[in-house]
């Protein structure tokens, strides 16, 4: 049998968890991250209306990401709490900031 | 022959209509010690019922400029974005990767439809090789960019409780202006710097309203347990040594996400502020203000995912601080002492295809009671001048109400109505006013 290899961890997961925290219209698989609710959850805004988080809620999607992913707290102290941010660019953010951890 | 001719030119235009197409939005490579790690991210969804696309034969990597190919150790996808990692280091004179894939199958968001890229035409990019100290420079100045266009844009989503209460509702004053403006200071998590200022020239509907300062907030969970549970959880999920203990995990977490309940948590805010009357700034206060609000997750509209329901059921605070003028001869103003209770909420329902006659709703609405322990500055709308003196009660209520009836693939149609009355610190201006009006929107939700 092969060895099994897991996917790299990329910080996707930790911010649709993230996400999903503060809004219950988004659910996440984390087997299937192309299955979030909604699908494309990534090519979303935060105040999207399937998504539907304010300025203020951005407060607590970072509280919630900086405890998944405490390894790069100052980056994500950093991430504007401007809800019309699209989700995939503070993805990309977040595994830039991990792809510059030295491990 | 003219209906022909018609047909005809309808025809041609069908047929150049575009194709849907994906591209390459993000390629980033980042060479670390032991790997080439490259994040490809995508305009589009993927299909993932196509996994060939994903396999070495439909994806090139070339290390530029030298053209060498770079085979992937491992390739994974999720709905937008391919990470790739690579074992075989490019050369040294390599500055460059390219990435290509042959054929894509996809979707568009909030399309069904499924779409291939058309043959003989590969989805590429080209991305500098980046270190990973680089990697965290791009990151610090995505976030930085991010902030500046913030700044740059007008406000839309006016918080009501930034500091004072401002507003619930994103639309303009006639004759005047509705400014709130609120940006984090950099370096200082939870720090941010405001300005609010609600001025008009029309007759019961000046607030005379102005603040600028700076505050601190601090968030706390109200299932702090469970955060901690499903953070150990996802490390757990991300160091499963099966695939069988993967699946174990993924059900545990999506057991104990689904435990959160309405409530998201609470903010504690504090902040340091002028208050002024922005007709002359002569009626100024320097005003410490602290307020607890508690927030509800955004929630399914009775359950439906058209539409969506959150709220700040409570809000309890208290301003105290110092009159620095007055602008009028006025005695016994010294001293400010306030305590303040409210709440906010906001509904918003859309269902496009829905057959019942309101196919869109947005309701925000929210109070405030503010109660004046000491005397201070009014206006007087029999002198229009800050020359009255009064403490007590001072409420204050705002709601806004859009419902659109129609809509077509370029725009919806319906009407809108507020009703605002009260007052507002600095000079408890007293405002009683009702709009109703005819209101056209562009479905893109961003032009209006």
């Amino acid at each position: 049998m092969a060895d099994f290899i897991p996917p790299p961890k990329d910080g996707r997961l930790e911010v649709a968890l993230s996400v999903a925290k503060v809004s219950a219209l988004v659910t996440v698989d984390p087997l299937k991250s192309s299955h979030t609710i909604p699908q494309g959850l990534f090519l979303c805004a935060f105040n999207d209306k399937k998504v539907g988080i304010t300025d203020e809620q951005m407060a607590f999607f970072k509280s919630r990401l900086k405890g998944f992913l405490p390894e790069i707290a100052p980056t994500i102290d950093a991430i504007h709490e401007d809800s019309s941010q699209i989700i995939e660019d503070v993805a990309r953010i977040v595994w830039l900031a991990e792809q510059g951890l030295s491990r | 022959m003219r209906t022909l001719y018609l047909l005809a030119i309808a025809a041609c235009a069908l047929a150049q209509t575009p194709a849907p197409a994906i591209a390459i939005k993000t390629l980033d490579a980042v060479n670390r010690p032991d790997t080439l790690n490259l994040r490809i991210a995508f305009d589009s969804i993927l299909d993932s019922d196509y996994p060939g696309d994903l396999t070495d034969s439909n994806i090139t990597i070339l290390a530029m400029p030298s053209a060498s190919r770079l085979l992937p150790a491992r390739i994974h996808a999720t709905d937008t974005v391919v990470e790739i990692t690579l074992l075989a280091l490019p050369e040294t004179k390599d500055t460059a990767i390219n990435a290509c894939f042959k054929t894509l199958h996809f979707f568009k968001l909030d399309d069904p439809k499924p779409y291939t890229s058309p043959p003989g035409k590969p989805i590429c990019a080209t991305a500098k090789l980046m270190t990973p100290a680089d990697a965290k420079t791009l990151a610090d100045q995505l976030n930085a960019a991010a902030a500046k266009a913030k700044a740059d844009k007008t406000s839309t989503e006016k918080n009501i409780f930034a500091s004072g209460f401002v507003t619930t509702a994103a639309a303009s004053t006639q004759g005047g202006a509705d400014i709130s403006l609120n940006n984090s200071l950099a370096g200082l998590p939870g720090a941010n710097a405001f300005l609010h200022l609600q001025k008009t020239s029309v007759s019961n509907g000046d607030l005379r309203h102005f603040e600028l300062g700076l505050s601190f907030r601090h968030t706390t969970s109200f299932a702090p347990a469970l955060d901690r549970k499903i953070v150990d959880d996802v490390q757990k999920f991300h160091q499963a040594p099966t695939e069988a203990a993967r699946q174990a995990l993924a059900n545990i977490i999506n057991t104990d996400a689904a435990k959160y309940g309405p409530w998201l948590g609470a903010i504690q805010a504090f902040a340091m502020k002028m208050e002024a009357d922005p007709t002359h700034f002569k009626a100024t206060n320097l005003v410490g203000d602290g307020d607890l609000r508690i927030l509800t997750r955004t929630l399914k509209l009775f359950g439906s995912t058209n539409g969506y329901f959150r709220a700040r059921p409570l809000i309890v605070g208290i301003e105290g601080g110092r009159s620095l003028g007055t602008g009028e001869p006025i005695t016994g103003v010294n001293w400010i002492a306030r305590g303040k209770l409210g709440a906010d909420l906001t509904f918003f329902y859309d269902s496009p295809q829905a057959k019942r006659p309101i196919k869109r709703l947005e309701l925000n609405a929210g109070g405030i009671e503010r109660y004046l322990l000491f005397k201070e500055v009014n206006y007087d709308p029999a002198t229009k001048k800050d020359s009255r003196t009064g403490k007590g009660s001072r409420p204050y209520f705002q709601s806004d109400l859009k419902l659109f009836f129609a809509q077509d693939t370029k725009a919806r149609y319906g009407m809108r109505i507020a009703y605002t009355r009260g007052s507002l610190p600095p000079v408890f201006a007293g405002v009683k006013s009702f709009q109703f009006g005819i209101v056209f929107e562009t479905t893109d939700d961003k032009a209006r």
